[in-house]
C-alpha cells in the first residue's frame, strides 16, 4: 500500500448499497436480498401484515412510515419474496433470513400463505407515480397478475382491469369489487412503494381528491371481508401530506389515516450504526487494517472521554473512514432531515458530489493518521444542497435558520467555514446533550491537520473568530456553540390556535382582508357611451345586510360576492345604483383557503419582529397560501356559470340573470339599462369623477370663460388646449353655446342631435330647481344627477350647472354659506366646484300681478340712477343682484355712515341683512320705505321713495369728500378755488423746516405728486386721520375735523414765521398778498405778491393819487377802487382778487369783485 | 423699464425703500395686502409713505385668504405647503407687473447673503440686491430707519417679523403676544387652526374639520394647538424673558429690537418666509 494510492482501493462500500432498490425492477432477484439485515422493525412489519392476512375478518391496511433511505424498499423486496412460490429461489432466501431471526414470525408467514403456498400469493407491488390513486392501484393489480400463471377466470379479470385503466372514468366501488374478486380466487397483497408521491398528487389535485381518498377508505374497509392486505410505504404520516389543505379536506384525510394502521419504520440508533458499519466491505490490506485498528482504539477512548461510550473500537473500525462524530450524527440526521435524493446509503455508497465514495477516490492513505470523513463533509452532503423543507415542524425551522446563516456568511476562510458547518450540523441533530457543539467536541472533530485546523488549539481559535464575527454564539452555561439562535415560536401549535380563533370571524371579513376584489369595468358600455363605468366588488355573507350595499360615490354599481349558502336579502337601500349578486354557495374550499391565508397573516403580525427565522418562514407560507386562495377564487368564479349564480338586486328582489356571459358583459348590460339617460360627453379628461390637476385647471379656464365672455365665439377660447377640447365636447357640439340668428352668441338648453343626450340631464336639473319652493343644496343636485338614470360625472356637473345658471340668470339665486350671492364670479365658482355642499340654489318663478309691478318699479328706479345700468332685468334675482351690487360697490364709508336720510339707512340695513331675495323685495324694502298701494294696476310710491334713498347712499362718499375739502380750506385759510395748487405752493417753502412729525406729514401729503385731485384729497385726509376716508366711520370724520383744524392752524403759524424769517434775512420788510384772478371762463390764476416795505410808501402815494382821479371818473371812492382793480387785473372780463395780508398770526381777508 | 420695490411692512424692506428714495426717482413702491396683516402694519405703511413722499401701491389679492382656505378645504398653509405666499403674494404681484420689464429691488441684507429672497422666475423681472452691493447689514438697516425718523413698526415690541396675523412662522412667544395685543385676531387664528372659518355667511361658520387631510392634525405652532400654547403662557414667557436676558448680556449696548430678535430665535430659528417678512 503506498501513500499515492486512493483510499478506494482499501475500502469500498458494498455493491448493493450503491444503488437504490426499485421494487418493480428488483423483485424476484436474489442479490438485493442477500445482505439484508433482518432487524427488529422489518420483522415487526412482516409480522403485522402476515398476521392480518392469516387471521381473516380484520382490517388489513398498513401505512409503513419511515425516513428516506431507511430501507423501506428492501423491506418490500423481503415481503415480495416471502409471498413468492414455494419453490422459488427468493422465497428460499427470505425464509432462511426470517426463520433465522424469528421463528414465530415465519410461522405467521406460513399461516398467511395457507393453501396457496405452492403458487404463492398475488404480489401486486408497484412504485407510486404522480397519478390518481385509482391508476396506481390498477397498475399494481395488473402487475401482480402478470407475474403468475393465470386461470381463465383471472385472465378475464385481468382484461377487466386493463379496460378500467384506460376508461375515462371508473367508479371507486368497481375497483374495490374487482380486487376483492381477484383476492377471493387468490389472496393478494397490494403494496405501493413511495406512496408519498400519490398522496402529494391527491393533495394537489383538488377535483379528483375526493374520489381518491374515498378509494383508499374503501380499500381499507373491504380488507375486513376480503382476503387481501394493503401496504403503503411513505416517509411522512398520511395526514402530514394534507397540511397545506383547508380544514374540511384535512378532516377527510384524517378519516383515511384512521383506516390505516400506521407502522413506524424507524431503527434505533444502535441498529443504524450497525447498518452503517455493515455498508462497507472489509479492509483490503493488512497493514492498513492494523493502522485503522490502532486509530479506532484511540478514537474509542476519546469518544468515551467525551461521553460517547456506544462507539466502541470494533464499530469505529467497521465504520472507518467515518470520524466518530460524523458517524454518530448520521442516524439522527437521516431520520429527521432525510430527503428523497440524499439518503444514508447514497451518502455511504453512491458516487456523487460530496459522497463518501467520491472522497475515498480523491483521498490518499496515511498510515500514521488514517484520513477520515468529518462533520463539515456530512453537512455538505445533506444540508447544503437541500431545498427548504416543507413542514411546520420545529426541525424544519431550525434547518432553515442554520442553513440560511451559513449560506449567507460572507468572507470566511476555508477553515472557518469548515468549523462553522461542523457546529451547524451538531446544532441540527442535538441541542444540549453529549452531541452538543462543545468546545472540546468540535476541537476533536475538526482538528484534521489541514491549514487553519491543524490542531485542537487552532480549531478553538477559529471558534473564537466565528464568535467575534457574530456567526456563533457561545452558551457558557451549557458549554455549547450555536449557529442556531433558535425560535421560541411554536409554529404548529400557533397555526392550530389561530385556525380555531378564526372560526369566530365572519368569512367575508377574512376574504376582504386576504383577497380584496378589484372593480369590474363595464367595458362594452363604457366604450359605447364614452363614460368609463365600473362596479365595486366586495365579499359579503349570503345574508346581505344594509352595510353590504353602502358604496363609494365614485362607483356606478356594486358586485357582491356572496359566500355561505343560499342568498338571504336582509336590507333595503335608497341607493338606486345597480347591484349584482354572485352566489358562491358554501364554497368550503374557498373559505378554507381564505382561513389558512388569514391564519398565516395573523401569525405574521404576531410573530416577534426580531425572530427573523419564523418571520421568513411565515412570509413564505403566507405567500403560498395567498396564491392558493387566488386559485380557489378563480375556480369558484368559473363554477358560477354552472351554478346559475348571477343575480341582480332590483327593487328589493333578486332576479336571476343569464349566465352565458362574462361578469363584465353582464355589468355592461346592466349599465345600458340603469344609465339610459346618461349624457354622452366625449372628453376623457372631463368626463370622470376625479379630475387630474391638468384637467381641473382646464375646467377652471372653461368656467371662467363661460362667465367672462359668454357672448363671444368659442367663449374667446383659442388654440388647442384641453379647455378648448372640453368646450367643444360639452358646449359647442351640444348646441348649448350657439350663434343666434342675429349673429351674437348665447348659452341655452342643449339643441341639435348631438346635444340630445344632454337634454334629460339639463331638463331634470331645471325641474329639480323649479319644483322646489325652497333652497336646494348644490351637492344634492350633483348627487341626484350622478345616480341612475343619469350617471353624470362630477367633472361635467359644474360645467352644466354653470350653463343652466347662465341661461336662467334672472330666475335662480345662488347662496354660499347661506348668504345670497349677486351673480356668478370666477372665485365663487372655484369654491363651488370644491365644496358644493356649502352652496344652495333657489328658483324664483317669473312673477305676475302685483309682484310683477313692484319688480318693474324697482327696475325703473335702478335704471334711473345716474351712472346706473340702462336696463335692469325685472326679475327677483336680477333686482336683488343689482341692489346687492349697488351696496357692495359703495365705499366702506357709504356702507357704514349714519349721516344719511333715515330711509337710506333703513334700506341699506335691510339689503345688507337680507337672506331671501323675495322677502327683501316684497316685504322688507316696502316696509322700511313706507310704500303704500297694492300695485295691481295702480302704481305704488316705491319708485319715488327708493330713488332718493339710493341717491343718498351713492352720494354719501362724494359728500364726505366735500366736507373734507371744506374743512381743509377752512383750516388752512385757503382762499383760492384751486385748493390743491395753492396748498402745494404754500407747502413748498415749508418742506424740511417742520419738526412736528404730524405737521410734517401734512406738508408732505400736500406736495404729493402723480395724483388726481380726488386722490390727492383722499391722500391728505388719510394722512390727517391715519385711515383712508373711503373706509372711515363717522368717528373718523370727527377726528379728521379736529386734527385738520389743529394742523391747519399750526400750518399757518409756521407759514407766517417762515415768511417773517425770510424777510428778516433779506434785511427788508415786506408783506405778501395772494392775488387770484378769475377769468370769465372760470379759470383762476393765483400769484403770491410780495410788497417790500421800502416800496410801500411810494406805491401808496401812487394809488392814492390814482384813486382820487378815478373817483372823478366813476363817482364814489368805493366804486373807484373796484374799477381800478378790474382794469389792473385783466384786459377784459371779471376780476376777482382775494388778498391775504401777511405777516400776521391772524389774517384779514379782503375780497373785491369787479 | 419699471423699477419696483416691495414693502412687506418689516424693517428691512422699509429701510430699503427709504434708502432708495433719492436714488431711483421713478420707483414704484408696492405692498401685497393679504387682508390679514396686523393693524400695526397698515399704520406703519402710512408713516412710511410720508417718508417716501409718495403713496405705496396696495396690491390686493383678488381672492383673499378665506377663498383659498375654502378651495384647499381647510388644509392650512405650512412651511411645506406655503400656498398663502404663492396665492396671496407672488401671484398678485406678477399680475400687477404683467409683462412689463421690471427691476425688482430685494431687501436681503449684507449679513444674510445666503438667504433666498423672492426672485421671480418670470423672465421680465430682474432682481437686484442694493443692501448686499452697499454692504448694509442689520445695524445699517436700523440706522437708516432711525435717521429717517420713522423707527420700527409698533409690533416690534412683541414680534420681529411682518406678515399675516396667523403666520405659522411665528414663534411661541409671538403667539402669546398676539393673544395679548389682538385677542380678536388670535381667536380667529384658533378657529382657522381647527379648520373653521368664522362667520362665513348667514349660515354661520364653515367647518372643514371632516374634510381632506383631517388626520394631519396640523397646528400653526409646532407640537401643540393654540389653546394649548396659550395654556402654557407663563412657561413660554418665562423662557422668553430668560432668553431676552441672555441675549442682552451676550453683547453690550444691543438695541432692544436685536435682543428681541435673538431671544425669539432661541425659540425657533426657522428662517421666516422671505416674501412676507423681509
Amino acid at each position: 500500500m503506498t501513500e499515492e494510492s486512493s483510499l478506494f482501493d482499501l475500502r469500498r462500500p458494498r455493491e448493493r448499497f450503491a444503488r437504490a432498490v426499485n421494487i418493480e425492477r428488483d423483485a424476484g432477484t436474489v442479490q438485493a436480498l442477500t445482505s439484508f439485515l433482518p432487524v427488529g422493525r422489518a420483522l415487526n412489519v412482516v409480522d403485522r401484515v402476515m398476521t392480518s392476512l392469516g387471521a381473516g375478518r380484520s382490517e388489513s391496511a398498513f401505512a409503513v412510515t419511515g425516513p428516506y433511505g431507511s430501507g423501506k424498499s428492501s423491506l418490500a423486496l423481503l415481503l415480495d419474496a416471502l409471498l413468492a412460490p414455494q419453490a422459488s429461489q427468493e422465497f428460499e432466501l427470505a425464509r432462511s433470513l426470517v426463520q433465522g431471526a424469528s421463528p414465530a414470525t415465519f410461522h405467521r408467514v406460513q399461516q398467511a400463505r395457507g393453501d396457496h403456498g405452492a403458487q404463492g400469493l398475488l404480489r401486486c407491488f408497484v412504485t407510486a407515480q404522480r397519478e390518481p390513486v385509482s391508476q396506481t392501484v390498477l397498475r399494481a393489480l395488473i402487475a401482480g397478475l402478470e407475474k403468475v400463471e393465470l386461470s381463465d377466470q383471472l385472465v378475464e379479470l385481468r382484461r377487466h382491469a386493463l379496460d378500467m385503466r384506460t376508461a375515462t372514468s371508473v367508479e371507486t366501488r368497481e375497483i374495490v369489487n374487482l380486487i376483492a374478486h381477484v383476492a377471493s380466487i387468490r389472496p393478494l397483497v397490494l403494496l405501493i412503494d413511495e406512496f408519498g408521491k400519490s398522496l402529494e398528487a391527491v393533495a394537489g389535485s383538488g377535483a379528483t381528491a375526493a374520489a381518491d381518498l374515498f378509494l383508499l377508505q374503501e380499500l381499507a374497509e373491504r380488507s375486513i371481508t376480503a382476503p387481501y392486505a394493503v401496504v403503503t410505504l411513505q416517509h411522512l404520516a398520511i395526514g402530514d401530506y394534507a397540511t397545506e389543505l383547508g380544514s374540511r379536506e384535512r378532516r377527510e384525510w384524517a378519516k383515511v389515516q384512521g383506516r390505516f394502521e400506521e407502522l413506524s419504520y424507524v431503527e434505533g440508533q444502535a441498529q443504524t450504526l450497525q447498518l452503517i458499519a455493515a455498508a462497507f466491505e472489509p479492509l483490503q490490506d493488512e497493514a492498513a487494517e492494523a493502522a485503522v485498528s490502532g486509530w479506532s482504539e484511540r478514537a474509542a477512548r476519546s469518544s468515551a472521554a467525551l461521553g460517547l461510550p456506544q462507539l466502541d473500537a470494533d464499530l469505529l473500525a467497521g465504520a472507518w473512514p467515518l470520524h466518530p462524530t460524523a458517524l454518530v450524527v448520521l442516524p439522527d440526521l437521516v431520520q429527521r432531515y432525510g430527503q428523497n435524493e440524499r439518503t444514508l446509503f447514497s451518502f455511504l455508497a453512491a458516487p456523487g458530489t460530496a459522497s463518501v465514495p467520491e472522497w475515498l477516490q480523491a483521498t490518499a492513505w496515511n498510515a500514521q493518521e488514517p484520513p477520515v470523513v468529518r462533520l463539515h463533509q456530512v453537512y455538505d452532503y445533506f444540508v447544503a444542497p437541500a431545498t427548504a423543507m416543507s413542514s411546520y415542524s420545529a426541525a424544519a425551522t431550525r434547518w432553515v435558520e442554520i442553513d440560511t446563516r451559513i449560506r449567507d456568511a460572507r468572507g470566511l476562510g476555508e477553515s472557518q467555514l469548515r468549523v462553522l458547518k461542523a457546529v451547524g450540523l451538531l446544532n441540527l441533530v442535538a441541542a444540549g446533550g453529549e452531541l452538543r457543539a462543545s468546545r472540546s467536541l468540535v476541537g476533536w472533530a475538526m482538528a484534521d491537520g489541514a491549514p487553519g485546523t491543524e490542531t485542537v488549539d487552532a480549531v478553538e481559535q477559529r471558534l473564537r473568530e466565528l464568535e467575534a464575527l457574530g456567526l456563533l454564539s457561545w452558551r457558557a452555561f451549557s458549554d455549547e456553540y450555536r449557529v442556531w439562535h433558535g425560535s421560541d415560536f411554536d409554529l404548529r401549535t400557533a397555526v392550530e390556535r389561530v385556525r380555531e380563533q378564526l372560526k369566530q370571524v365572519p368569512v367575508p371579513e377574512i376574504l376582504e382582508r386576504n383577497a380584496p376584489l378589484v372593480s369590474v369595468v363595464a367595458a362594452r358600455h363604457s366604450h359605447a357611451t364614452a363614460t368609463l363605468r365600473a362596479f365595486a366588488c366586495r365579499w359579503t355573507s349570503n345574508r346581505i345586510e344594509h352595510s353590504a350595499l353602502d358604496a363609494d360615490t365614485a362607483v356606478d354599481g356594486l358586485v357582491l360576492f356572496a359566500v355561505g349558502g343560499p342568498i338571504v336579502l336582509n336590507a333595503e337601500t335608497e341607493d338606486s345604483r345597480p347591484v349584482v349578486v354572485l352566489e358562491f354557495g358554501e364554497a368550503a374550499d374557498l373559505v378554507g383557503a381564505a382561513r389558512e391565508a388569514e391564519a398565516l397573516r395573523v401569525l405574521l403580525e404576531e410573530a416577534p419582529a426580531d425572530d427573523w427565522v419564523i418571520r421568513r418562514e411565515l412570509a413564505e407560507r403566507h405567500a403560498e397560501a395567498r396564491a392558493a386562495l387566488d386559485v380557489e377564487i378563480d375556480r369558484n368564479v368559473q363554477r358560477l356559470g354552472t351554478r346559475k349564480g348571477f343575480y341582480t338586486l332590483e327593487e328589493g328582489q333578486l332576479l336571476q340573470q343569464p349566465v352565458d356571459q362574462t361578469l363584465s358583459g353582464l355589468v355592461s348590460d346592466i349599465c345600458d339599462r340603469a344609465y339610459a339617460l346618461a349624457p354622452v360627453v366625449r372628453n376623457e379628461l372631463l368626463n370622470r369623477h376625479q379630475l387630474s390637476s391638468q384637467a381641473a385647471k382646464a375646467r377652471r379656464e372653461l368656467l371662467e370663460a363661460l362667465l367672462r365672455s359668454p357672448h363671444r365665439e368659442t367663449l374667446g377660447l383659442q388654440g388647442f388646449g384641453p379647455e378648448v377640447a372640453m368646450y367643444r365636447a360639452v358646449l359647442s357640439s351640444t348646441g348649448i353655446h350657439r350663434r343666434r340668428s342675429d349673429g351674437s352668441w348665447e348659452i341655452g338648453s342643449p339643441a341639435d342631435a348631438a346635444g340630445e343626450s344632454l337634454t334629460p340631464v339639463w331638463t331634470h336639473m331645471l325641474e329639480m330647481l323649479s319644483s322646489q319652493g325652497k333652497r336646494l343644496r348644490v351637492s344634492d343636485v350633483f348627487e341626484r344627477l350622478a345616480a341612475p338614470p343619469f350617471g353624470l360625472r362630477e367633472g361635467v356637473a359644474p360645467v352644466l350647472l354653470t350653463c343652466v345658471l347662465q341661461s336662467n340668470a334672472g330666475e335662480v339665486a345662488l347662496y354660499e354659506h347661506g348668504t345670497f350671492k349677486a351673480g356668478l364670479t370666477p372665485d365663487l365658482l372655484e369654491r363651488l366646484v370644491r365644496n358644493p355642499q356649502f352652496f344652495e340654489l333657489r328658483h324664483f318663478r317669473a312673477d305676475a300681478g302685483a309682484r310683477r309691478h313692484l319688480l318693474e318699479e324697482y327696475a325703473d328706479a335702478l335704471a334711473h340712477l345716474p351712472g346706473g345700468r340702462r336696463s335692469v332685468d325685472p326679475s327677483v334675482v336680477g333686482i336683488v343682484s343689482a341692489l346687492v351690487r349697488f351696496i357692495n360697490a359703495l365705499p366702506e364709508y357709504g356702507r357704514r355712515t349714519a349721516d344719511l336720510s333715515s330711509a337710506a339707512v333703513a334700506l341699506r340695513q335691510v339689503v345688507l341683512r337680507a337672506t331671501e331675495p323675495d322677502v327683501l323685495l316684497f316685504e322688507d324694502i316696502p316696509r322700511v320705505l313706507g310704500v303704500v298701494g297694492e300695485g295691481r294696476g295702480d302704481r305704488t310710491n316705491l319708485r319715488q321713495e327708493l330713488l332718493p334713498a339710493l341717491q343718498s347712499l351713492r352720494g354719501a362718499y362724494p359728500g364726505l369728500l366735500c366736507t373734507v375739502r371744506e374743512d381743509l380750506v377752512k383750516a388752512t385759510g385757503a382762499f383760492t378755488s384751486d385748493v390743491r395748487v395753492e396748498l402745494e405752493q404754500r407747502a413748498d417753502p415749508l418742506e424740511g423746516k417742520v419738526l412736528d412729525p404730524r405737521l410734517a406729514t401734512l406738508v408732505k401729503a400736500m406736495s404729493a405728486a402723480d395724483l388726481d385731485d380726488d386722490a390727492w384729497l383722499e391722500y391728505v385726509a388719510m394722512m390727517v386721520a391715519n385711515t383712508p376716508p373711503s373706509s372711515w366711520r363717522d368717528a373718523d370724520l370727527a377726528r379728521y375735523r379736529t386734527n385738520v383744524a389743529q394742523l391747519g392752524a399750526a400750518f399757518r403759524r409756521l407759514e407766517a414765521l417762515t415768511l417773517e424769517a425770510r424777510a428778516a434775512a433779506n434785511g427788508r420788510g415786506f408783506s405778501a398778498v395772494l392775488v387770484t384772478i378769475t377769468q370769465p371762463d372760470g379759470r383762476d390764476t393765483s400769484t403770491l405778491v410780495r410788497v417790500q416795505d421800502a416800496h410801500r410808501h411810494a406805491l401808496d402815494r401812487l394809488v392814492a393819487a390814482a384813486l382820487e382821479e378815478a373817483q372823478d371818473v366813476v363817482g364814489s371812492s368805493a366804486e373807484a377802487r373796484d374799477a381800478l382793480l378790474a382794469v389792473l387785473a385783466a384786459p377784459t372780463g371779471s376780476v376777482g382778487t382775494e388778498v391775504q395780508d401777511d405777516p400776521g398770526s391772524t389774517s384779514t381777508q379782503q375780497k373785491a369783485e369787479a | 423699464m419699471r423699477h419696483v420695490c416691495g414693502i412687506s411692512g418689516g424693517k428691512d424692506s422699509s429701510a430699503l425703500a427709504v434708502y432708495l428714495r433719492d436714488q431711483v426717482p421713478d420707483m414704484e413702491y408696492f405692498f401685497c395686502d393679504t387682508g390679514a396683516e396686523l393693524p400695526e402694519t397698515y399704520e406703519y405703511l402710512n408713516r412710511l409713505e410720508v417718508v417716501l413722499g409718495k403713496p405705496i401701491a396696495r396690491v390686493n389679492a383678488e381672492r383673499p385668504f378665506e377663498h383659498w382656505f375654502e378651495v384647499y378645504r381647510g388644509a392650512l398653509p405650512s412651511p411645506q405647503m406655503r400656498w398663502c405666499t404663492r396665492q396671496m403674494k407672488i401671484k398678485p404681484l406678477e399680475d400687477w407687473l404683467g409683462d412689463d420689464e421690471a427691476t425688482s429691488y430685494v431687501a436681503i441684507r449684507a449679513d444674510e447673503q445666503n438667504r433666498k429672497g423672492y426672485v421671480s422666475t418670470k423672465p421680465n423681472i430682474k432682481a437686484v440686491f442694493p443692501f448686499i452691493e452697499a454692504d448694509i447689514d442689520h445695524d445699517g438697516v436700523l440706522r437708516i430707519l432711525d435717521e429717517a425718523g420713522i423707527g420700527l413698526p409698533d409690533y416690534y415690541s412683541w414680534r420681529t417679523r411682518s406678515g399675516c396675523y396667523f403666520c405659522f412662522y411665528q414663534r411661541k412667544a409671538e403667539w402669546v403676544g398676539l393673544a395679548d395685543r389682538h385677542p380678536d385676531l388670535f381667536e380667529r387664528a384658533v378657529a382657522i387652526e381647527q379648520k373653521v372659518l368664522k362667520e362665513a355667511g348667514d349660515a354661520g361658520d364653515a367647518d372643514y374639520g371632516d374634510r381632506g387631510m383631517k388626520s394631519r392634525g396640523y397646528t400653526w405652532s409646532q407640537g401643540e394647538s393654540l389653546p394649548e400654547l396659550v395654556g402654557r403662557r407663563e412657561e413660554i414667557m418665562r423662557k422668553h424673558d430668560e432668553a431676552m436676558l441672555r441675549a442682552a448680556k451676550s453683547r453690550r449696548s444691543l438695541p432692544l429690537v436685536a435682543v428681541l430678535g435673538e431671544a425669539l430665535d432661541d425659540d425657533s430659528d426657522e428662517v421666516a418666509c422671505t416674501v412676507c417678512a423681509l
